[in-house]
């Protein structure tokens, strides 16, 4: 019964193009698309969206329905699969920006990196990797980089820490309107050093670079502060500059 | 400036609380001194005969003071060079720390309070505006400061030691 309302409904779309039968044929097949996406989304990354597959998958499945012969006696299922995981794959590809080439390469050093797991028993160095691809460790190096460029992630996405803790990917972004604790821990101790180097200079050079390097003062306020010339602060400066040099490269290599 | 010239008859407590009826009656000067003339931070150092050097004694906001890890003969920090040269330092329209973040200093005073030829301690003022202490406002603090340098001299180096803190803010 079944199978002869399928033959009927295939009978008369094949017959006339019926935009409505086809609308019947194509909720009828709509399950196959979702179930042909769902299998595929498993093995990609997350920052991949599944209504994109799904839509794609659709367009396979309405291409499908246009090309299929029901006369040559082969199931429309079978006929359709292929076809769906191809336009589903289709957009995958406008959807990566990297060279095929290059997910060749990808999948090439996971292969390896699998199957020196497998032989160590334990996780492969990147030397032993670069060893089983004959290549250079720099070289090696250079495909690991192209590789971290092609990884895309979505800002929508979620990671897991360490501590099992679900994050936002907004949380691993840059906060430009905060300090840099890098710069800021740099910024400290270079501070330190300067004090400790300024200590030994006379007393104006000791001013002038303090409140130059420490307070961040102008040269010519710092002119303010002594009562000279912003040109003399400046000959004080170079001075103490270059007496400073010898001890903060000790400093330095201390 | 001669520092064993003067009687001394009481050096600084050693402030410890806020409580402290001599802390008190600085930072109360500190306050008064807000009133009258606005200012965002700002520090009193006395100086110490103990360590020979400057203290900070009453403070208002961070309280404020230039390199105050560099060392002078008479401590640390730029109030402590000011205190050794007897000469007022008014930066009316500086940028001190934009660079990095730094609490954006635009007008920095720092005076030393002297009397009887003698330095007893070095009253600093910032605010985050320029020109904050200008004209009119910098007589008034000059005239509030050598209130307060009269009394805190009375207090330490002639032994008038009332502790009340009336004897500072009339």
């Amino acid at each position: 019964m079944k199978s002869s309302y399928n033959y009927s409904l295939w009978k008369e779309y094949t017959a006339t193009r019926n935009l409505q039968t086809r609308e019947k044929l194509l909720t009828k097949y709509l399950p196959l698309v979702k179930y042909v996406t769902g299998k595929m989304m498993f093995s990609l990354p997350a920052c991949v969206d599944y209504n994109d597959l799904l839509s794609a998958g659709v367009m396979g499945l309405i291409g499908a329905l246009e090309r299929f012969n029901p006369e040559q006696g082969v199931k429309f299922e079978t006929f359709v699969l292929p076809r769906i995981k191809g336009s589903i794959l289709d957009e995958l590809r406008t959807l990566d920006w990297a060279p095929r080439s290059l997910r060749s390469k990808a999948r090439m050093v996971e292969r390896v990196n699998e199957q020196l797991e497998k032989e160590l028993g334990r996780s492969a160095s990147n030397q032993e990797i670069a060893n089983k691809l004959d290549m250079k460790i720099e070289d090696y190096g250079g495909v690991l980089l192209e590789l971290s460029k092609a990884s895309l992630l979505s800002l929508d996405g979620s990671r897991v820490e360490d501590n099992d803790q679900i994050t936002s990917m907004y949380d691993l972004l840059e906060n430009t309107q905060s300090d840099n604790p890098y710069f800021s821990l740099e910024h400290i101790e270079t501070k330190k050093l300067l004090i400790k180097a300024i200590e030994g200079l006379n007393e104006q050079e000791k001013i002038v670079m303090a409140l130059y390097y420490y307070e961040e003062l102008t040269l010519k306020e710092i002119g303010q502060v002594l009562s000279i010339t912003e040109s003399r602060v400046s000959q004080i400066h170079s001075k103490a500059l270059d007496g400073l040099k010898g001890v903060l490269q000790s400093e330095v290599l201390n | 400036m001669n520092s064993t010239s003067a009687p001394q008859v009481s050096d600084t407590p050693r402030v410890k609380t806020i409580n402290d009826p001599w802390t008190r009656s600085l930072n109360q000067f500190m306050d008064e001194l807000n009133d009258t003339v606005e200012y965002e931070s700002g520090s009193l150092f006395l100086f110490e005969n103990g360590t020979q050097s400057l203290k900070e004694v009453a403070s208002k906001g961070d309280g404020i003071d230039f390199i105050s890890s560099v060392s002078f003969p008479m401590g640390t920090g730029l109030s402590a060079w000011v205190a050794q040269k007897g000469k007022m330092v008014y930066l009316s329209d500086i940028h001190r720390g934009s660079r990095h973040g730094l609490n954006p200093i635009r007008s920095y005073l720092s005076l030393p309070l002297e009397i009887s030829n003698r330095i007893i301690g070095v009253l600093n003022l910032g605010h985050t505006i320029p020109d904050a202490f200008s004209n009119s406002k910098l007589k008034k603090i000059q005239e509030l400061s050598k209130e307060i340098t009269r009394k805190i001299y009375n207090r330490r180096y002639l032994g008038f030691n009332s502790d009340d803190a009336t004897d500072f803010v009339d």
